[in-house]
């Protein structure tokens, strides 16, 4: 496995290194600084810190507007969709009045996000799985489960920590913590930060609730690049669904939480639990990607 | 840290109020700290007292007002809530960052007096 450096991140592709998403104090020049007093032996061989020469990528389509448009059908009306797009909509004319600092980090929404380049989260992802698939077929599980995490995770304090946010404060009011509010707000939220057009199709609290997807950022580059899926592949939207469950039936908003690492490992571990199920794939070829989240 | 700013019809009430300056609940390593203002502050006259003592204003979103230091720490507020944020610079190291914040407050507080 191979990372891009920090002096990468600073003269090529000018986005965050991914150190400084941890050491939000600090700057892509810092992490150089850092890098340059590790020693050779503390190095695992396995994860060397390198460029990717540019030739290797250079075979590989690169995926244009055209490419998305092919792979996104028409957005469906979901439940409340009314206010769902009221919200998103309010959210991306905010995002238009953001900017990122020197580091590209957007302080905002009580929070510091990274105006990503979706090719990078989903090179990284897939690249990955299909590597474990092709080399250690009995890892598979493994390696989809630490995807459909990083899904949970990011739903968990991105999603989280808008709603507690003095911005969300002003677009919506504060958290009301009615879980049909926190429902609606997580898939404006989705919306609004550009994962796709996400929509509720059933949400029974405290049992079942379904996501429908007529576009995410995965499909178009997975198809371009890979073809039709054999198996439903959407790990990050598995991963956010739940997570959108838990938020919903589980999180006392009004008593504002602190999202830290513990809280999260309390909340996923504890009673209720739940299971999600992708049942439909776009990148399988399915109409739309679908999203069951039913109660254990 | 708490200060007790004088009665005045500005701040929507008839006695003293008290404000109190905390960690927000989704603090990164002390970065966001927050008070509380009662929604019947006069939000309009509070920006002109922030900007007069030398805070820039920048661009006002959906209700929520937002000002920047020269070293690049804000204060946000929420006029329909009363919320108020402040956001150190990430530049400013651990150990400092609740005086930065106390800072910001205590320019805050300055500005409500002169309302």
């Amino acid at each position: 496995m191979t990372h891009e450096t920090p002096a990468a991140s600073v003269n090529r592709v000018k986005i965050p290194n991914a150190c400084i998403t941890c050491h939000t104090d600090r700057t892509n020049a810092w992490a150089t600084d850092a890098l340059r007093g590790w020693s050779t032996s503390a190095r695992d061989a396995e994860c060397e810190f390198a460029l990717t020469p540019a030739t290797i990528h250079a075979a590989k389509p690169a995926i244009d507007e055209a490419i998305v448009r092919r792979h996104v059908v028409p957005a469906v009306r979901g439940l409340d969709e009314d206010r769902i797009v009221q919200i998103s909509n309010g959210l991306l004319e905010f995002m238009r009045g953001v900017a990122g600092d020197e580091r590209g980090l957007v302080a905002a929404f009580n929070v510091f996000v990274a105006a990503h380049l979706p090719g990078y989260y989903n090179e990284t992802v897939y690249e990955a799985v299909h590597r474990v698939e092709r080399t250690m077929a009995d890892s598979v599980p493994a390696i989809e489960a630490l995807m459909r995490e990083a899904g949970q995770v990011c739903v968990f304090s991105t999603f989280g920590n808008v709603l507690l946010s003095p911005e969300w404060e002003g677009l919506v009011g504060p958290p009301t913590g009615v879980p049909t509010d926190v429902m609606s707000f997580c898939t404006a939220i989705a919306r609004g930060l550009g994962f796709g057009h996400w929509l509720i199709a059933e949400y029974q609290p405290h049992k079942r609730l379904v996501i429908q997807c007529t576009s995410t950022y995965e499909v178009p580059f997975y198809r371009s690049r890979y073809g039709l899926a054999k198996k439903p592949r959407s790990y990050f939207v598995q991963g956010a669904a739940l997570a959108m469950m838990v938020l919903a039936e589980s999180v006392q908003w009004t008593e504002r939480p602190q999202l830290t690492n513990n809280y999260y490992v309390e909340l996923f571990r504890s009673q209720p639990r739940y299971r999600v199920e992708q049942t439909k794939c776009l990148m399988r070829g399915d109409a739309m990607s679908e999203l069951v989240v039913e109660a254990l | 840290m708490t200060q007790t700013p004088t009665p005045t019809p500005a701040l929507g009430g008839s006695g003293r109020i008290s404000l109190t300056l905390t960690r927000e609940v989704t603090c990164i390593r002390s970065l966001a700290w927050r008070c509380d203002l009662p929604v019947a502050t006069r939000w309009t006259a509070l920006a002109g007292e922030l900007a007069a003592a030398g805070l820039t204003p920048r661009a006002t979103q959906a209700g929520v007002f937002r000002f920047g230091t020269a070293t690049g720490d804000e204060v946000l507020f929420v006029a329909t809530t009363g919320r108020v944020q402040f956001r150190v610079h990430y530049t400013v190291p651990h150990h400092e960052r609740k005086f930065a914040a106390e800072r910001l407050f205590q320019i805050l507080v300055y500005a409500l007096f002169r309302l």
